[in-house]
């Protein structure tokens, strides 16, 4: 153990050199203690800022009336900051047709990161860029080996704005810091440089001015040119000094250490080159290792911060309408190539809707029915969350009253975009907005890590003093060192104090370490923390009194223990004194660490008054000098606490592998392989003359309209509105037909959610939910339903009967999952079996019997499109085993089509609604076959399709068709019917 | 089958860049004609890009058409023509090079991080695909550009549905024309289907000359749509129909005049791709039948020209069946202009030709255009007639049409280049 902490020593010394410059750092950004706690093993998580990290925080008073605010990017409208009790953001232009944007962005910060430059070219380039529009446009401050430079990119041209020589050795650590400061009319620029071993440089080194700016705000990054370079940590801070007395300024951090190695690192987008994240120094680190790029003559890689996992939060009001008008929130916002993309929850026609845009297309994520008034402030709260089998996307909406607990919305998109900037939209609309705030997640994550430590991330809550009996009337103020003392009659005590009402309300804490760093000691002491049961005055403490006026009830500090009736609040260790922690000093330059865990959970539970510790000597002689609180190692309290609620969910993915609608690239007419979704038959039903409110309806399904193939059931069709042209918006059915699949036999809970009117539900033909009755809008919940895991076959029945508007969405849940949309798994069903292996083969012959003796298993194929280069599943044998796919097949129109196996190996044979259309039932080498020309009729068939495996080695086939209006294809997974209600 | 070029209609068509074509026969004059009755119903045909709306071919009567589906649609949506197959060729000399240089054609532009080029690479030349900045090799050959000579080289790209074939050839100005495709290149995960042409280089500057888009008709008869031989532009400046990415474009006066490329590094910017492409045309006609279906009280139907981008074209539209106008968008301004209106009725329902001209001329761009009933005569004069001379005109670019809140169909497109006024 004492080599053990040796080797600690040895490596802390050389670290402890890095860690005072890196602790300089810790003066405005938290990550670099990551690693001296790493080392010292106070902590394995790593430190953080306080409290939840504002990512952006706009009140917008700060701007100037009239004006647009140069920290938003607005696309379309007209946006002014108006000047009402307070300053709004105004977008005043009510003629346009289709929405407006302002996208919030960073201004006025300072970036810094840690770089090591491991190989490069002969001309090379590393550092960051700020103020980031794209590639084309931005911001940058490197070095290239000789010097330092700041340049700017307008349009793809770079403008070297100053340069100053700094020799850079490779495979060294640098720190580079830039901080940008929009002013009026200019963007000022100012960079340093320097080794990791050596302090920080007080002054800027390359201070320039951009007096023509094109951007005036933007995001922050990484960037490279012809080299291989790591990157330890990137951190962004506000240049202001604090957004409030709680609240830190840093912006954004991002170690690494969340990452996993190799892959790309998860908070950045990435452009040119090859990010990964690797290891270096036993740490996590972002690592761009792509030194050449041949051919494409632009050496730039680019990795951009995106916002990631936050909460939008915005007041808005409407102030003046038109017929239609919206406005909302986005989330996860960027632009490239195919166009914009974000998640958005936005308020129009008497409806809050969550939708996805990605490029073109817009996906409808679900809807509420909710009323918001013109004139009114409504708040809109949008929470993007990453999880670990998607985005799980959150969303509420309130008006006067106080915030509703519950989420209005909820979704977890499986194939989320990547991340990105949050803003606004108004839609035909005069609309103000105001507090516009986006939190991160992590700051409301279940379990946190703060370090208090003074001036650290804006923290000056900390307090110290040194009494001792050698001078009882006097206090030792020296803010460089804490000193104790044992030595003949001689003690010398410290008393400490961090203010804890920074940590938020009901945190619960799970551990807290006091540290001190031991800059001298002398001889050997063992040091005992206590509770102070009296408060002090730091100017005023002796070892008398705590604060001049009075006197302590035993010099020299009241504490629980020994000669006070006061408890200890530790029960860990048995001790007659009454310390809360103990810890031997023996040596300097180490950390000397105090379990103080039970006393702080005290203070922050209200249980006892936070007066502060006592630091005693306790045992041995000598004396031991701590850095104190105005040093760059000063005493640091690091919690561990959880909030009261927990945020992530607690089931397991399975519950969620296919809560998303998933969709096909390809276009044209929904066909291919049913079911991947419900089959939906809708009816015209005769209009009822009468009708009574609670009463089944009279629905005949006799009139059928048209059948198509529908996601999931979740629909809402507002007023005057119906499925189709020939279908009223009154009296019309449908019948939904398909096969749901529970991952785990559990009993399931069904919901009818916002129904109107009627619907019921069957499942294995079972009625598990009856709401058949004409009725207002309701909610209708099933009895518990024992479902073994597998396929199920499920029928819903609807009917829309008198009045305005008509929706049904049925969800499920069981004791381990939670509510979520029903959905109908895509492909053909494949039973797979294996079989022993036969007496004898021949070529060209059928697979010698019995075929299709041992059930293995079954899944849903997408397509049959195998090429097995081994077998199937890991019981089953590579040779002499079969599938049996059945199925539906829908046909996209009627006409002729013809069916093809492409690369059988061995055998296969094939049924459309019965009826053999391809009989390739023998034992031969891989070839290609097809049936003849047959009609079909648009509409569902069934299909059914058996395939062999004969002998080693090869196993593969490909069911293809071709159709009237489409070429030869793999026969889809019927997935890419558009949602309704999508854009 | 690419290799020909009846000399006749090249001159036809390049001189149609600066003059009128009195007398040129219909085929020499016809750009693009599509009736849509051969492409398949259900989608947007090869060639065509949509921003917005649900474009697709539908029947409508006993007739195939353009449709744009979405009868609520908020906002204009467009249907735009982007070539989807074609051959570019192009003549190329290295002026000042810094090893490894690079010159070439680039096809189906989308932007500088997302098209396909035939390059020409130190001693090599590649058939490339450039996804998101990532260039992929597709095949290669030694081929080495001597400095200061003339070499040509041509691309021909060929969209097969789910996958391109592409086939490059290079050689030296004064020898044959080889007749085999030198290097062929198959992209089988195209992520790019269509797109515009122009030229390339990087470290170097260089000249291009005698750049030419050819494509096929219906029966697959090869002929010119595109020529620029750079004679009409004015030394000294950036030829105003192509734009650029990069670099530093410049007509200088070579033997003839050519486009130069002059900037031969951007120090710091570690960028070195230098883009010319050539968007559409500068001055053509495109006329249409366009009615409007069902949709919102105040709608619009029209054609778009000069397209660049969406935030760069012209727009005839007819809103709200009373008024005819012209609108310019422009990426300096935030909202269209508009250029000239009248009051003119049109009916939800009824077919009607829509004639959209435009004409450069120096640094103005002409627009006229007329709209009638399919079952009446085309109007003698132009109901809008306008110049566009201010900074942000768009001298050139392609064609498409434009739906706003309503349904639409549109039929029998006929572009061509302009004869007579």
């Amino acid at each position: 153990m004492q080599r053990m902490r040796d080797a600690s020593s040895v490596k802390l010394t050389t670290r402890s050199n890095c860690s005072l410059m890196l602790i300089r750092y810790l003066l405005t950004a938290t990550m670099v203690l990551v690693h001296a706690m790493f080392e010292l093993q106070v902590c394995s998580c790593a430190a953080e800022q306080l409290l939840a990290p504002v990512i952006f925080s706009d009140d917008f008073e700060r701007h100037a009336v009239q004006t647009a605010p140069s920290n938003w990017e607005f696309m379309r409208g007209q946006w002014l900051i108006v000047r009402e009790e307070s300053n709004v953001l105004k977008q005043l232009q009510t003629d346009m047709e289709v929405a407006a944007y302002a996208i919030a962005t960073w201004q006025d910060y300072t970036v810094i990161t840690r770089l090591k430059v491991m190989t490069c070219g002969s001309n090379w380039g590393a550092g960051m860029v700020a103020y980031w529009h794209d590639r084309r446009n931005h911001y940058r401050f490197y070095v290239d080996g000789s010097g330092m430079n700041i340049i700017k990119v307008e349009n793809g041209k770079a403008l070297l704005l100053a340069r100053t020589d700094f020799p850079m050795t490779l495979r060294c650590w640098h720190y580079l810091k830039l901080q940008v400061t929009t002013l009026e009319g200019r963007v000022e620029l100012r960079g340093k440089v320097w080794a990791a071993q050596s302090s920080e440089p007080q002054q800027w080194m390359l201070t320039t001015s951009d007096t023509n700016p094109s951007f005036k705000a933007g995001l922050a990054g990484l960037w490279t040119a012809s080299c291989d370079a790591i990157f330890g940590e990137l951190v962004v801070t506000s240049n202001s000094e604090s957004l409030s007395g709680r609240q830190a300024a840093v912006l954004f951090s991002e170690d690494f250490q969340g990452d996993r190695k190799g892959q790309a690192p998860l908070s950045f987008s990435l452009y040119g080159g090859k990010w990964i994240v690797d290891k270096e120094d036993g740490v996590h680190v972002c690592r761009q290792i792509e030194d050449e790029t041949p051919l494409s003559f632009d050496e730039n890689s680019y990795a951009i911060v995106h916002w990631r996992d936050y909460t939008i939060t915005a007041k808005l009001r409407a102030d003046k309408v038109r017929t239609v008008w919206g406005y909302g929130i986005i989330g996860y916002h960027s632009i490239d190539d195919a166009g914009e993309h974000f998640y958005r929850l936005w308020y129009a026609r008497g409806v809050v809707m969550l939708d996805k845009r990605d490029g073109e297309q817009t996906f409808h994520l679900g809807s509420a029915p909710s009323r918001i008034d013109e004139g009114k402030w409504c708040t809109m709260q949008l929470r993007l969350q990453p999880h670990y089998n998607g985005l799980l996307i959150r969303a509420k909406v309130w008006g006067d009253e106080h915030e509703p607990r519950e989420w209005l919305l909820e979704y977890l998109d499986s194939k989320p975009l990547n991340g990105g900037q949050a803003g606004v939209l108004v839609f035909r609309s005069e609309c103000s907005i105001d507090d516009f705030k986006v939190i991160s997640n992590l700051g409301m994550s279940r379990l946190r890590t703060v370090t208090l430590q003074q001036n650290l991330a804006g923290y000056s809550g900390y307090e110290e003093a040194c009494i001792t009996n050698a001078d009882p009337k006097r206090g030792l103020v020296d803010t460089r060192s804490l000193t104790l003392v044992r030595q003949d009659k001689t003690t010398s005590r410290v008393l400490l104090r961090f203010d804890l009402s920074v940590m938020p309300t009901g945190s619960r804490i799970k551990r807290a370490v006091l540290s001190l760093y031991a800059l001298k000691c002398e001889g050997e002491l063992t040091l005992g923390v206590f509770r102070l049961l009296r408060r002090w005055r730091q100017e005023k403490v002796t070892w008398l009194s705590p604060d001049g006026e009075t006197t302590w009830s035993t010099p020299g500090g009241d504490f629980p223990g020994d000669g006070n009736n006061s408890p200890r609040l530790s029960f860990r260790r048995a001790s007659q004194r009454g310390e809360e922690a103990l810890a031997k000093v023996t040596a300097a330059g180490d950390w000397v660490n105090f379990d103080v865990t039970d006393v702080v959970r005290a203070w922050v539970e209200g249980k006892a008054e936070n007066s502060g510790l006592l630091l005693c000597p306790i045992s041995g002689s000598g004396s031991v000098e701590f850095a104190g609180g105005k040093t760059l190692t000063a005493p640091k309290l690091t919690i561990e606490y959880e909030l009261h609620q927990p945020l992530e969910p607690t089931y397991s993915p399975i519950e969620y592998w296919k809560a998303v609608v998933r969709r096909s690239l390809l276009p044209g007419p929904p066909r291919g392989f049913f079911p991947d979704g419900v089959i939906g038959e809708y009816y015209d039903d005769e209009d009822a003359e009468t009708y009574e409110v609670g009463e089944p309806p009279k629905a005949t399904f006799s009139k059928l309209v048209f059948t198509r193939k529908d996601e999931m059931i979740d629909f809402r069709w507002d007023v005057g509105t119906s499925p189709h042209p020939e279908m009223g918006s009154e009296f019309w059915s449908v019948r939904w037909q398909g096969r749901i699949f529970v991952p785990r036999t559990d009993k399931y809970t069904f919901y009818f959610d916002n129904l109107d009117d009627a619907a019921r539900l069957y499942i294995d033909g079972e009625l598990v939910l009856d709401a058949w009755k004409i009725q207002m809008p309701a909610t209708h919940v099933s009895r518990p339903v024992e479902l073994n895991a597998g396929f199920h076959n499920a029928i819903v029945e609807y009917h829309q009967g008198p009045g305005p508007g008509a929706s049904i969405r049925l969800s499920f849940s069981s004791p381990k999952m939670p509510k979520q949309l029903v959905i109908f798994p895509e492909g053909v069903k494949g039973d797979y079996y294996d079989d022993p292996e036969p007496q004898g083969w021949k070529l060209g012959e059928p697979p010698p019997g019995p075929l299709f003796q041992r059930y293995i298993f079954s899944r849903v194929d997408p397509a049959i499109n195998h090429d097995w280069n081994t077998r199937p599943h890991p019981e089953m044998s590579s040779q002499y085993w079969g599938v049996k796919w059945h199925g539906k097949l829908l046909i996209p129109e009627d006409g002729e089509y013809q069916f093809f196996f492409e690369d059988l190996d061995d055998a296969a044979r094939l049924w459309i609604d019965g009826e053999l259309v391809i009989d390739e039932w023998r034992i031969g080498p891989q070839r290609s076959v097809a049936s003849k020309p047959i009609q079909l009729t648009k509409g569902v068939h069934e299909f059914k399709l058996e395939f062999y495996q004969g002998p080693p080695p090869v196993a593969s086939i490909r069911v293809m068709w071709k159709g009237p209006s489409f070429e030869r294809e793999v026969i889809p997974p019927a997935s890419y019917f558009a949602l309704y209600g999508a854009e | 089958m690419v290799v020909f070029v009846a000399c006749a209609v090249v001159q036809c068509a390049f001189v149609s860049m600066v003059m009128n074509l009195d007398g040129a026969n219909e085929e020499q004059l016809n750009i693009y004609t599509f009736t849509f009755e051969d492409e398949p119903i259900g989608v947007l045909p090869t060639g065509w890009k949509a921003f917005g709306g649900d474009w697709r071919i539908s029947i409508s009567g006993d007739e195939q058409v353009l449709q744009q589906s979405s009868p609520t649609l908020q906002g204009l949506s467009y249907a735009v023509f982007s070539p989807a197959n074609y051959t570019v060729s192009v003549k190329v000399r290295p002026i000042k090079v810094l090893p490894p240089s690079g010159m070439g054609i680039v096809a189906y532009w989308q932007d500088a991080q997302n098209h396909y080029r035939l390059l020409n690479y130190g001693n090599q030349a590649h058939l490339v695909k450039v996804h998101n900045g990532q260039v992929i090799s597709l095949n290669w050959m030694p081929y080495a550009f001597d400095p200061m000579k003339w070499h040509r080289m041509k691309l021909s790209i060929v969209n097969l549905g789910r996958r391109l074939s592409l086939y490059g050839k290079v050689w030296m100005d004064n020898d044959e024309e080889p007749k085999a495709w030198m290097l062929v290149g198959e992209d089988l995960a195209p992520t790019v289907m269509h797109g515009w042409a122009g030229v390339w280089c990087a470290k170097c500057t260089c000249e291009f000359d005698d750049f030419e888009i050819t494509w096929g008709d219906r029966l697959g008869k090869q002929r010119v749509r595109l020529r620029d031989g750079f004679e009409q532009y004015a030394i000294g400046q950036p030829p105003a129909t192509w734009i650029s990415v990069g670099g530093e474009w410049q007509i200088k006066n070579s033997d003839t005049k050519a486009l130069s490329q002059l900037r031969l590094l951007n120090e710091h910017a570690f960028e070195h791709n230098r883009y010319a492409v050539m968007i559409g045309w500068g001055s053509y006609t495109i006329t249409a039948r366009i009615r409007a279906t069902e949709g919102a009280e105040v709608y619009g139907i029209g054609l778009s020209a000069n397209w660049r981008d969406a935030n760069s074209h012209y727009d005839l539209l007819s809103i709200g069946g009373t008024r005819l106008v012209l609108l310019a968008y422009t990426p300096e301004e935030q909202k269209p202009k508009m250029l000239a209106e009248r009051h003119l009725t049109v009916e939800r329902g009824q077919w009607y030709w829509f004639k959209f001209r435009i004409s450069a001329a120096g640094s103005a761009t002409n627009l006229q255009a007329k709209i009638w009933r399919t079952d009446q005569k085309e109007a003698a004069d132009w109901q809008l007639d306008v110049t566009d001379d201010s900074k942000g005109r768009i001298p050139s670019g392609t064609f498409g049409f434009v739906s706003l809140a309503t349904s639409c169909e549109f039929d029998d497109l006929k572009v061509e280049f302009n004869v007579g006024r």
